[in-house]
């Protein structure tokens, strides 16, 4: 189907954060990140702020734009020359701004303008919005109707970043790509408040960029280019101005947090790209032509939904906490479908008897080599010594096992030590992968490792107890004072097993010597298992393979652990999300009353649908535990693991719940519901929350925004037929508001079990008509006398960057 | 044969302490025959590939041959008291239990090194 091409972007944190909204509403509706017409682009001075991850991978494209070294970026950017420069603050008034523009608009277009060792910010920027724009208005952009894109720029202007360049963004794009008319602004301002004693900058920061943006929409005042040849643009840089906030133009209680009103920025936005965009336009376009509307627009939004997504998400995140918590569980492991506690002393045994076994396995692999074969060398040695054959006995035999001869067994062992080293690596590596990959345990395998070290420490204190030591000169002292002797005396020669008994005796010396050239590899193995941060790993074979080692274990431990949630240090650390802070971020969206979104569950609470369809998906998969086989099949978990090593806990995570949602979806444990029939079993309660859709999101107290037929308003569902259903509950309910027809319904296949009310709003001016904004005014004349060292030029400098 | 006959299965007189002493060296000298033939047997023949090391098998080897031998003299023992009856073993009888003196004695040796060398032999396991 073609589309019209849609590029999203988002400046600062705020913007970030709403276009995470907008992935997520559309991942919550598809299952998808985005649609092949529309992209995302975010642009940000804070270098510690990323897209956080989400099921799928984040489809948000970072720019950022490095404000370090700001005293340098003035001095080249005045050295450049060109327009448009008299806005750049003084180098020695801008301050070190920390993590981001520090609230200052001037630095937040500094950022834009310059460029400094991290890279030039102005190319970047320019870049990425022509890689966005090529890929949904290039030659292999799908399912577009080769129009050139609508625009919409959304941030906060309550910030250095936000404000500073939403204005030269707008113009950027105009400029750079002349093709592009439709461009929007979704405007975060702050809420009203009764106090706003240590909030100033904030409320002031905003008045700065509406000033500027009503400053730009008079089309007598031309933007010039920075750094231009004096390139003049005439036209505004918005088509229109959405303003929202957390307070509302009525008595509804404001918005709780900002992460609602960022949902609530992320719905409109999502609404516009599934085609809210275009039925809008359809109105606007008349409204435009009639003086209908101005600049300025806010919207008044509410929906009713079955939170099916985030049930069958929620959901997932429980298996995939289950399936992670099987691994690291240091009491039990699953054998059978049994649960049986981790017995050390079980493990120990086993693991000794099979650790004896690669032994004795490695000490025969020492035995061939280069056509040579020991134990048949011996066997003909023996009945020569016998025979009288090689001369002084002792004397040979010592020769035969000294280090001095180079022909000798002491140098052909030594030369084979390698083969024999990695032999025992590999097979301690098949031995504990294997039973990781039966028992899927980390503790049990740990408990492994630990009987490893003890049955190698077990075996070095045997060989001591032998006398072996791995010097040379000790085995050589050994040698010619207790093997030579022993193997010369009482052959039993009376019942002919002189040769028999010889040859063993050479054999087992030579066992001897083995464990003499093995002590140093054993201690190496041992310490390596134990402590080693580096696994040693095989140098002989063509496949590397690393020996297991406890570190390596417990780091596992640790980022499973970690993405899982059960670290507190993770939650420091923005990029990563856990599954249970996700869960706790599903819990308080399902709470947020304050949020007009309702939602609704046919088993009467969100707890129970997630209990109701955990127990379809066990009845339909009859599966009692989840087990590896869901996250990758038959595959090794080891190397899965330690494939995902660098990156392990954004990969778990995703994996994680995208397998556990594929197979609820398969099993279809998470029904849909049909809104209508919510509507028809509670039209009151229904009708209710539409017409919270009346209140509009904005502080505009003493005026009443006059309507218009050509001012969007629109039930929007995935079913005409439902929607037109709703629209007649509602009308018996008296709700009068949206009319049975189409200009107020829009059917959107993409909103699954989700309908929203959509009321628009505009003829305001924000300058005049926001309740707060005369209060600011003030504030903004009399906020910098009150600071140190502040003067009015300085403060002009830092907060309008627009107006110099 | 019927010299080997007398001394095996005919009794002496108690006080022909010379022809005891010929009884006594022939048997020895036969179980000694049978020993070597039962220790040949077990290391060449039976346990010709031990399990174990060569010289634990020899070890253990000495211990079947003991068996083996009083086995041998055992089905002995029981033609010598068929053909003799079992007044031989009366406590009241001096004379004949004197006649069946070196018999006795062979018998208690064997048992007497079977468990001298079954003791060494656990001992060299424990050391080791």
């Amino acid at each position: 189907m073609a589309n019209k091409p849609i590029l999203f972007i988002g400046i600062g944190s705020s913007g970030l954060y709403t276009l995470e909204q907008l992935q997520n509403f559309y991942y919550e509706n598809t299952g998808k990140n985005k649609p092949s017409w529309a992209e995302y682009l975010y642009i940000e001075t804070n270098k510690e702020n990323q897209p956080s991850i989400t099921a799928l991978k984040s489809e948000i494209n970072r720019v950022y734009i490095s404000l370090a070294e700001m005293e340098t970026m003035i001095k080249e950017l005045r050295a450049e020359g060109g327009s448009n420069l008299e806005w750049l603050p003084p180098e020695d008034h801008v301050l070190d701004a920390g993590l981001g523009a520090g609230g200052i608009p001037s630095c937040g277009r500094l950022a834009l303008w310059g460029s400094n060792r991290e890279g030039n910010n102005i190319r970047n920027v320019i870049n990425n919005i022509k890689y966005i724009h090529t890929k949904v208005a290039g030659p292999s952009a799908k399912d577009t109707d080769g129009s050139e894109p609508a625009v919409f720029i959304t941030g906060s202007l309550t910030g250095g970043t936000g404000t500073g360049i939403f204005i030269d963004l707008a113009y950027l794009i105009r400029s750079e790509i002349p093709g592009i008319k439709e461009i929007y602004s979704l405007l975060l301002t702050p809420p009203e408040s009764s106090v706003i004693n240590g909030a100033e900058i904030i409320y002031l920061n905003s008045l700065g960029g509406i000033k500027a943006l009503a400053h730009y929409n008079e089309v007598a005042n031309k933007y010039i280019i920075p750094c231009s040849n004096n390139q003049e643009i005439l036209e505004p840089p918005f088509e229109l101005n959405q303003f929202i906030s957390q307070s509302y133009n009525d008595a509804t209680p404001q918005i709780n947090s900002l992460s609602g009103l960022y949902k609530m920025a992320g719905l409109y936005l999502f609404l516009n790209m599934v085609g809210l965009r275009a039925k809008r336009f359809e109105r606007l376009v008349d409204a435009k032509g009639n003086l209908q509307i101005g600049k300025y627009g806010t919207f008044g939004i509410s929906a009713i939904q079955y939170p099916k997504a985030q049930i069958q998400e929620y959901l997932s995140l429980n298996l995939s906490s289950s399936l992670l918590e099987r691994w690291i569980d240091s009491g039990y492991y699953f054998q059978a479908n049994q649960k049986i506690p981790i017995d050390n002393t079980q493990i120990t045994r086993s693991v000794t008897k099979r650790f004896d076994e690669i032994l004795r396995e490695a000490f025969d692999t020492l035995n061939a080599s280069g056509g040579t074969n020991l134990s048949n060398n011996i066997t003909k040695e023996a009945v020569a010594i016998n025979k009288g054959e090689k001369g002084d006995k002792p004397d040979y035999l010592y020769d035969l096992f000294s280090p001095a001869n180079a022909e000798g067994y002491y140098n052909f062992l030594s030369n084979n030590l390698a083969i024999a080293t990695d032999y025992i690596i590999q097979e301690v590596n098949n031995f504990i992968i294997q039973d990781f990959n039966r028992y899927e345990n980390l503790y049990y395998t740990k408990a492994q490792l630990v009987a490893l070290a003890d049955a190698i420490k077990r075996v070095l204190d045997y060989w001591k107890n032998l006398g072996i030591s791995a010097y040379a000169s000790k085995w050589e002292d050994l040698l010619g004072k207790q093997q030579v002797p022993w193997m010369l005396t009482n052959l039993h020669k009376y019942i002919g097993e002189q040769n028999n008994i010889l040859r063993e005796r050479m054999l087992s010396t030579l066992d001897m010597l083995k464990m003499h050239h093995f002590i140093k590899k054993m201690i190496d193995l041992r310490k390596n298992i134990l402590e080693g941060e580096v696994p040693l790993g095989t140098a002989t074979l063509s496949t590397r393979v690393e020996l297991p080692t406890i570190n390596k274990i417990n780091t596992l431990i640790k980022e499973l652990e970690r993405t899982i949630g059960l670290r507190d240090d993770i939650e420091r650390e923005a990029r990563f999300k856990s599954l249970q802070k996700r869960k706790s971020e599903i819990e308080s969206d399902m709470n947020d009353t304050s949020v007009p979104i309702l939602r609704i569950f046919p088993a009467n609470t969100f707890e129970n649908e997630v209990r109701q369809a955990n127990e379809r998906y066990r009845n339909e998969s009859n599966k009692t535990f989840p087990s590896k086989e869901t996250l990758i099949g038959d595959k090794n978990l080891w190397d899965y693991l330690n494939q995902t090593d660098i990156n392990m806990h954004r990969i778990l995570y995703h994996d994680c719940i995208l397998r556990f949602k594929e197979e609820l979806d398969n099993y279809n444990s998470v029904k849909d519901y049909d809104v209508s029939e919510f509507v028809k079993r509670n039209p009151q309660n229904a009708a209710i929350f539409a017409g919270k859709a009346r209140s509009y999101m904005l502080p505009i107290r003493k005026k009443t925004l006059k309507t218009s037929q050509n001012i969007p308003r629109v039930v929007l569902g995935s079913d005409k037929t439902v929607i037109e259903n709703v629209i007649r509950l509602l009308q018996a309910e008296n709700f009068q508001e949206f009319l049975n027809d189409t200009d107020h319904i829009k059917e959107i296949s993409e909103l699954k079990n989700l309908m929203v009310f959509y009321i628009e709003q505009g003829n305001f001016e924000p300058l005049e008509d926001i309740s707060y904004m005369s209060k600011i005014k003030a504030l903004d004349l009399e906020y910098p006398t009150k600071l140190r060292g502040m003067t009015t030029e300085k403060w002009n400098n830092f907060r309008n960057p627009y107006l110099n | 044969m019927e010299f080997l006959e007398n001394i095996l299965f005919g009794l002496n007189a108690p006080n022909d302490y010379l022809e005891l002493l010929l009884q006594f060296l022939v048997l020895t000298l036969l179980s000694c025959l049978v020993f070597y033939i039962g220790y040949l047997l077990f290391t060449k023949g039976v346990f010709a590939k031990p399990k174990y090391p060569r010289d634990y098998q020899l070890k253990i080897n000495v211990l079947w041959a003991i068996i083996f031998t009083v086995v041998i003299f055992s089905v002995y023992l029981f033609f010598l008291i068929k053909r003799n009856g079992t007044d031989l073993f009366l406590v009241d009888n001096v004379g004949s239990l004197i006649r069946i003196l070196p018999v006795l004695l062979l018998f208690l040796t064997f048992i007497f090194i079977f468990l001298n060398r079954y003791y060494s032999f656990i001992n060299a396991l424990k050391r080791k």
